[in-house]
């Protein structure tokens, strides 16, 4: 990945690939996680895609989408640890691949009117405001639907009820009722002028145009300083904590979140991953192996770290009479880990599961995109070869240590009702 | 086993081409440049072949709903006890597999160690190994795995619409079947199973990425068990008639907003590639055209709330059956149904907009270059199309050739009330 900086606080990376026949190109607005402000970025990022200074409304816009050959837009505030990052990109088939020039221009004038002059000309228009509003408020309300990304959520939120990774990734109603379309827009040209911007090409394109086009973008902005955030560490509670939900649900979930030790994200990643493969990362892993395979205890199960949080969960779904079950195999095969009882093989298929990842991501415009937007994030420009060189150097002790700092500290079920 | 080699010159791509003695179609669809290798080897076998008479065989043999998919979790098992994902894991491949409606496909990706996994892959699914004690534990399984379907609103939404569209193709039945049906698994049928469907004939290789196909076809040569196709399987379907056979069927769920799928079944099935291609892109131009995202309906409907970012079309199809739908969240689905027809009438009526044809039809050239460069998507689509007869990489050249008189045409046969059917799921009211 190539860093430009363009002025202070705005940069420019590229990370280009002549094999793919797309490009995308993607504005990446950094913003604390902070619950003041998280509904009023996700309300910013509906309202984007409905009006612009020279895109009036949403079907001009997706007209003009159509004409760039069924262009995608990328309009979203994600979360990414304790940050949320408000991402204004286009994705579109490159001009060498069409045999044609004109198509490039055309998506970097659409994307510039999206991310920088979204609004009517002097404001968001009123019934916008309120239609993205309600829309929004039914998303919050849908989250509910998708039982396995909603008992993960819950558990986030019980586990980190202090800290701002416990805040609900899209917002709270109630925050949204509250705001006006004034405020919106005072808030939009506020974190256009003072936020860190990343301008961000993978794909197939020329590098001196993408130059040519971020200094296009930066040139009416100010210089900036950013907020640099570092995500807040927490040690485990002396007693575990038990969240229990009861809902309409014929299957049950149990989840359950460790806090590991600082620099299990960063500096000490390449033993994490390779500990939390070997432990429930994938199809062969110990969590696989015995808790469904073993036991027929359940359909998924599996594990994940979060990089910036640097805490781990555990997810599963298991009927309702196994949760003690499930969770105490769980806990036997974390301590497996602990006392290094695992075999050099499955060292050896955790290291060549996560290279073949890794390098997968190579073959993608949007997964290269993810593991650069990470790295931004971290501050490093660890190349996906690197990445692979360090985790197939990572040791059997190194593997150990990585368990041993593993620290459950809230058990979430999701349960039927009480009859 | 002589490879043909066809190079399409304006997508820049190559296709390698050839047919096994057993009758296995072994196809590469090479990525210069690509690291990532992707293979499937699938079968012509997926839910909805419940009925069929076996080659050689005079009767018509029915089967319990969720064979195919309960065979795709056995046939992972091995003789000696293991799994074979375990086998992949030494060559760092990723695999998997699925059973559609239509197909049931083993797969992995790698990015090093292609035809070492290659070799895994040929090997384990023509290695069937069913016991009493293997086909009881996996019930287990398969029954978690139908419960979490059964908590989900949208499946549910989608399979009540099936069941109202279809009175008897077997597309209106879960891919997993039901726990009730499952339980009455047997090794002796999943053998049955497996030795009809899972033979080389009804079968084909796709492999893509930065490959060689020589290679490619001496492992196949070393390791397919079998010498000569097989006879023809007849499929079966039931009759069916034109119309839906439900218009309205509705459910309850612990959800916030209710949620819609509304089902056109299609009169016309099968026939030639081009004929399946030309239906294909002309039902989604039609859907594109008259309530995509740049058209007045969804201005009109989105601005006035009734639909929201939810709202979609789509078109499914199968060799034996298809459908047209509309889906998405909200709590004007009596509007949304209304509109819909309105919409259909006055398109009939009045034609579709010409711009906004041609403009669809950029839409589906610029996303066919890109769907090229993922290599499982595509490598997934060229199979689920090879095995109901279609040939992808024709898609760009039918899309040029379809006309506006085309598409009026398939408005008038596809989009009728008769052949319509609204699922709903509404919030349990407390």
């Amino acid at each position: 990945m190539i860093k430009t900086e363009i002025k202070k606080g705005i940069n420019l990376y590229t990370v280009r690939d002549e094999k793919f026949k797309s490009l995308r190109a993607t504005v990446l607005i950094h913003r604390p996680y902070l619950r003041d402000e998280v509904t009023l970025n996700t309300l910013i990022s509906a309202v984007v895609r409905m009006q612009s200074k020279n895109f009036s409304d949403a079907q001009k816009i997706s007209e003009e989408f159509e004409n760039l050959y069924g262009a995608d837009m990328i309009a979203r505030a994600s979360k990414y640890g304790e940050r949320q990052i408000l991402k204004i990109g286009i994705e579109t088939v490159s001009d060498r691949a069409l045999g044609k020039e004109g198509n490039f221009d055309r998506a970097m004038n659409l994307l510039y009117d999206l991310a920088f002059l979204s609004g009517n000309g002097d404001g968001f228009s009123k019934n916008v405001v309120e239609l993205e509003k309600k829309n929004i408020k039914d998303a919050i309300l849908a989250q509910k639907n998708d039982k396995r990304a909603y008992s993960v959520l819950r558990l986030q939120e019980e586990m980190c009820s202090s800290e701002p990774y416990g805040i609900n990734p899209m917002g709270y109603i109630e925050d949204l009722e509250k705001i006006t379309c004034e405020e919106l827009y005072a808030h939009y040209k506020k974190i256009l002028a003072e936020s860190r911007i990343d301008i961000m090409f993978s794909g197939n394109f020329d590098e001196d145009k993408a130059l040519e086009t971020a200094k296009k973008f930066a040139e009416k902005l100010p210089e900036r300083n950013g907020v640099d955030v570092t995500e807040t560490y927490k040690e485990a509670p002396e007693k575990v904590k038990v969240v229990t939900d009861r809902l309409d649900v014929t299957q049950g979930k149990l989840c359950m979140g460790f806090r590991t030790q600082k620099g299990a994200g960063r500096e000490n990643y390449p033993a994490y991953t390779v500990y939390n493969c070997i432990f429930g990362g994938s199809a062969v892993s110990k969590l696989f192996e015995n808790v469904r395979e073993k036991l027929s205890l359940c359909y998924y199960v599996g594990s994940s770290i979060d990089r910036l949080k640097e805490i781990m969960v555990v997810r599963s779904g298991v009927e309702f009479d196994k949760f003690k079950t499930a969770e105490d195999e769980i806990m036997h095969q974390q301590s497996l880990m602990e006392k290094g009882e695992f075999s050099d093989e499955e060292i050896e298929f955790a290291k060549k599961h996560l290279v073949t990842a890794y390098e997968s991501n190579l073959d993608s415009i949007g997964a290269m995109a993810e593991y650069y937007t990470m790295q931004i994030l971290l501050g490093t420009n660890v190349s996906i070869p690197e990445m692979t060189a360090k985790i197939e150097n990572v040791t059997r002790e190194e593997i150990i240590a990585a368990a041993k700092t593993m620290k459950l500290d809230t058990i979430y079920y999701m349960d039927k009702e009480a009859e | 086993m002589e490879f043909t080699k066809k190079h399409y010159d304006t997508l820049g791509e190559t296709v390698y081409s050839a047919t096994h003695k057993s009758g296995l179609r072994v196809i590469l669809i090479k990525k210069e440049g690509f690291k990532k290798c992707y293979a499937t080897f699938s079968t012509k076998y997926g839910s909805i072949n419940t009925q069929f008479v076996v080659p050689g065989e005079d009767e018509v043999t029915s089967v319990i709903d969720g064979v195919a998919h309960f065979l795709e979790h056995k046939v992972f098992e091995q003789p000696d006890g293991t799994n074979a994902f375990n086998d992949f894991s030494k060559y760092g491949a990723n695999a998997n597999a699925f059973t559609s409606f239509g197909v049931t496909n083993y797969l992995y990706s790698c990015t090093d160690y292609f035809y070492e996994n290659l070799e895994i892959l040929l090997n384990f699914v023509q290695t069937p190994y069913f016991t009493e004690e293997n086909v009881e534990k996996e019930k287990g399984i398969i029954a978690q795995e139908i419960r979490m379907y059964e908590d989900d609103a949208e499946q549910t939404c989608m399979y009540n619409c099936l069941e109202a569209m279809y009175e008897n193709h077997p597309i209106r039945i879960n891919i997993a079947g039901s726990v009730e049906e499952i339980m009455k698994t047997t090794p002796e049928l999943l053998y049955k199973c497996y030795n009809t469907f899972y033979h080389p004939s009804n079968m084909a290789l796709i492999c893509v990425g930065d490959l060689d196909e020589n290679k490619i076809g001496e492992y196949v040569e070393k390791l397919i068990k079998h010498d000569t196709p097989h006879g023809e399987i007849t499929q079966v379907f039931p009759e069916e008639r034109k119309e839906a056979y439900k218009r309205k069927v509705e459910a309850e769920f612990d959800i916030p907003m209710p949620m819609y799928m509304m089902g056109f079944k299609d009169v016309s099935v099968g026939g030639t590639s081009d004929e399946m291609l030309k239906r294909e892109i002309l039902t989604n131009t039609i859907l594109r055209v008259l309530f995509g995202r740049s058209s007045q309906f969804y201005k009109k409907l989105y601005e006035k709330g009734i639909i929201n970012s939810t709202f979609g079309a789509f078109y499914e199809y199968e060799d034996s059956c298809g459908y047209a739908a509309f889906c998405g969240e909200s709590e004007h689905i009596g509007e949304i149904e209304k509109e819909i027809f309105a919409e259909i009438e006055k398109a009939k009526k009045e034609g579709l907009d010409k711009d906004a044809f041609e403009r669809a039809k950029k839409v589906y050239c610029g996303q066919f270059l890109d769907i090229l460069d993922h290599i499982e998507s595509f490598g997934n689509e060229y199979m689920m199309s090879y095995h109901k007869g279609v040939n992808l990489f024709d898609y760009p050249r039918i899309c040029e050739e379809v006309t506006i008189e085309d598409a009026m045409e398939r408005l008038c046969e596809l989009f009728n009330e008769s052949q319509c059917s609204l699922s709903v799921v509404n919030p349990k009211k407390n």
